[in-house]
């Protein structure tokens, strides 16, 4: 079986590479951010600046989760994509005899081959890197002086079990997805089957629901203080709510969008596409929606609070550091992320792209459906973020009532990272499908 | 061989696009001189790779299709049939010699005016690659004048659909067809967009007799009744034996020319080229 799992992962490389980037760039993150944070803790610096040293374990650790959350997103949504993308070849070891079991065990497997390879990458430049790390943040007065030498090797193994448990997560419902796969599937040419709200996706959405409501009379109740943790909280229930709900929510944008496009041309091509392939467009959209929701959701919920109780000036100007460093790294590491998954995905298009030349596109014409395609993928992960941002900004409003709630939206910073996101997927997207369309039409017999 | 009904030609325009400019717009789309040829190749050489692994797949080639010609292309693997389907459609470009499309030099086009050559004036039924698999059968058909910036016309859409024996399959995905429906949605573009020349590269390589009777059915039916000129490469000696003209081609050069033939004499000359193609 081992031997299945590897064969796979050689025959699909480029496919699971946005797998392996996340969680190996989460570990790395854990391993600096976790190694810090507790090495802050060790009494002999605790001591000296208790304040400071709980200041240094919250950023932290607060950074470590949302990598590890974003992580198990991209993992979830591009494992789901490349199984997807690789019906025939699970549907042939089912003709071969393999039970449900099986499949979906060679499925779980080969993610844990790559979550290990990924972690063991992750640790090895996590360790030197959370040196470097430890000297610097004490500089930057965000830590105890003294870190560097305090720091501890045992954390890295946290880290690397917390990148394969979030590959695991991510694995679990796919394998559980593909198993029953039909062997007959293998016998005609593979499609994947059209992306629907299984019922594993309703249950989660229902549970995350759920888990976001509780989270209220919380936040009603809570003091000034946490208020704004407690917002992060709801912010990071939100996302994968949303992320869950993404087949009835990307659908239902697309189609809306097909309605409003009278034309022909282009337009109708990359809508058409995207409703094709919602596989592939929620593979991609699912890293832009955690990189915007985080930074929207985290900000303007942070700054409402702000704005509402100090008036604009931060409680603590650590505070609001604090909150810019999480956000920082969350878009630094997503940013990755965007890069790999538009990379990869268009990488696959390659058979799209020389069908349309042939039927008489340009290069130029071929990338201008790429491009639009890009902004479809924006547009719905944008509308998604704002409806976060508003339930964020809302509960914001509700936990602060009493007060004159003055509503912040950083909307310059917002459009910044929505600039960046589009800059980077647009540049993976166009730079893939430029390589794709490199060679000449590979057409006959070779074929 | 079965011969189904020839389909008519199509009563109105298919996709209403805006007023063309730029190089080709101003040119006659299809040239009224029938002695013209509708394709030249001349002294066309093509090279792959570099040094020691360099390929000569086309080796100083001259040939040239008639209007409304039905040439055949046979010859052994890798004699550069699929390169000079390639070169004489614009889409990879020769290392030395001439390839016009009527009056049109390609060797003086941009990327984006090839393109428009090959929305406006050629077709192409391959063996894959025909289809792109995100798009419905409708627009697949739809897709030179989509691309043009026109809008569709689903009902001339369908009218082609029914006409090459596959109708209500216009909102199915290509992978929902069989492999010679599939060729049947690519044969539908070409009876839709009319071109002046079709370039087939082993149309039935991957059908049964009777679907790819019925596909050549329909390729020699458009030849017929559009004057479209139709290049077709081939290996199988009963397809071959339905086109006016047999051309042979080994190691990148011309290696035997003539009419029309049967099976049994094409099947002879290929052997003694060196194998099947
Ligand atoms: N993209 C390419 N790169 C390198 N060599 C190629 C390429 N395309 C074709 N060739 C070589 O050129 C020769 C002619 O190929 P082709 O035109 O495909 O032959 P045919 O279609 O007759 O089998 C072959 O030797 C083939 O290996
Ligand atoms: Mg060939």
């Amino acid at each position: 079986m081992i031997r299945v799992a590897l064969y796979g992962l050689r025959g699909h490389p480029a496919a699971l590479a946005g797998t392996f980037v996340s969680i190996a760039l989460a570990v790395l993150l854990v391993t600096v951010t976790l190694s810090c944070a507790i090495a802050a803790q060790r009494p002999e610096l605790a001591a000296a600046d208790p304040e400071l040293a709980d200041l240094a374990t919250v950023l932290l650790a607060n950074a470590a989760a949302v990598a590890v959350l974003a992580a198990a997103f991209t993992a979830a949504s591009t494992l789901a994509y490349s199984a997807a993308q690789r019906q025939g070849e699970l549907a042939l070891l089912r003709l071969a005899g393999a039970g449900a079991g099986r499949v979906g065990a060679v499925l779980v497997l080969e993610a844990l081959l790559i979550g290990a390879l990924a972690a063991s990458v992750g640790v090895a430049v996590g360790l030197p890197a959370a040196g470097a790390f430890a000297g610097v943040l004490p500089e930057a007065g965000l830590a105890p002086v003294g870190l560097d030498g305090a720091l501890a090797a045992w954390p890295a193994w946290i880290a690397a079990g917390v990148g394969i448990a979030a590959v695991l997560l991510g694995a679990l419902p796919v394998a559980i997805g593909n198993a029953r796969i039909p062997p007959i599937t293998a016998l005609r040419e593979a499609v994947a089957p059209p992306l629907r709200m299984t019922p594993a996706r309703w249950v989660a959405a229902a549970l995350l629901a759920a888990g976001a409501l509780a989270e209220l009379p919380l936040l009603r109740g809570a003091e000034d203080g946490t208020i704004a943790a407690y917002l992060v909280m709801l912010t990071i229930t939100l996302i994968p709510l949303f992320a869950a709900c993404s087949p009835v929510v990307a659908r239902g944008l697309l189609a809306l969008l097909a309605a409003v496009h009278r034309g022909g041309g282009a337009g109708l091509i990359a809508v058409t596409a995207a409703r094709t392939d919602l596989r592939r467009f929620t593979a991609t959209a699912t890293p832009i929606l955690v990189t915007l929701a985080l930074g929207a959701g985290i900000l303007s919920g942070s700054g409402t609070v702000s704005a509402t109780l100090y008036s604009g000036a931060p409680a603590d100007s650590a505070d609001a550091v604090a909150v810019f460093t999480v956000v920082g790294l969350t878009l630094a590491y997503t940013a990755i992320s965007i890069a790999v998954v538009f990379a990869m995905s268009t990488a696959r298009r390659r058979r799209e792209l020389t069908a349309l030349r042939l039927a008489g596109a340009s290069r130029a014409r071929a990338l201008g459906i790429v491009a639009l395609d890009v902004a479809l993928v924006l547009a719905v992960a944008t509308v998604q973020a704002a409806v976060i941002t508003a339930l964020v900004v809302l509960a914001a409003a509700w936990s602060l009532v009493g007060h004159a709630v003055v509503v912040d939206v950083p909307l310059g910073t917002v459009l910044l990272v929505l600039g960046c996101c589009a800059l980077l997927a647009a540049a993976a997207a166009l730079l893939s499908a430029r390589g794709a369309l490199a060679d000449p039409m590979p057409v006959g017999a070779a074929d | 061989m079965v011969m189904q009904a020839l389909p008519r030609p199509v009563a109105r325009a298919p996709v209403t696009r805006p007023p063309r400019l730029g190089i080709v717009g101003r040119m006659p789309t299809h040239t009224n001189d029938r002695t013209a040829p509708a394709v030249r190749l001349q002294g066309v050489r093509k090279v792959y790779g570099t040094g020691s692994a360099a390929v000569t797949a086309l080796d100083g080639l001259s040939i040239a299709f008639a209007p409304a010609e039905f040439t055949a292309i046979m010859g052994p693997s890798g004699s550069g049939k699929s390169t000079l389907m390639l070169c004489a459609a614009g889409l990879d470009e020769p290392d030395a010699g001439q390839v016009k499309l009527g009056s049109v030099d390609l060797a003086g086009l941009g990327d984006r005016e090839r393109a428009r050559v090959r929305r406006e004036r050629t077709g192409f039924v391959f063996q894959s690659y025909n289809l792109v698999p995100t798009l419905p059968v409708w627009m697949n058909v739809a897709l030179p004048g989509l691309m043009g910036g026109g809008r569709p016309d689903r009902r001339a859409v369908d009218d082609v659909l029914a006409r090459v024996g596959i109708a209500g399959t216009a909102r199915r995905l290509p992978a929902q067809l069989s492999g010679g429906q599939q060729q049947r949605v690519a044969v539908a573009r070409a009876v839709l967009s009319r071109p002046a020349v079709l370039f087939a590269d082993e149309p039935t390589g991957a059908l049964d007799t009777a679907a790819r009777d019925e596909v050549l059915a329909l390729l020699r039916s458009l030849a017929a009744d559009h004057g479209t000129t139709i290049v077709m490469v081939t290996h199988d000696p009963v397809v071959a034996a339905a086109a006016d003209r047999v051309v042979f081609l080994r190691d990148g050069r011309l290696a035997g020319d003539a009419g029309a033939r049967s099976a049994a004499e094409l099947g002879r000359e290929l052997a003694r080229l060196g194998g099947a193609a």
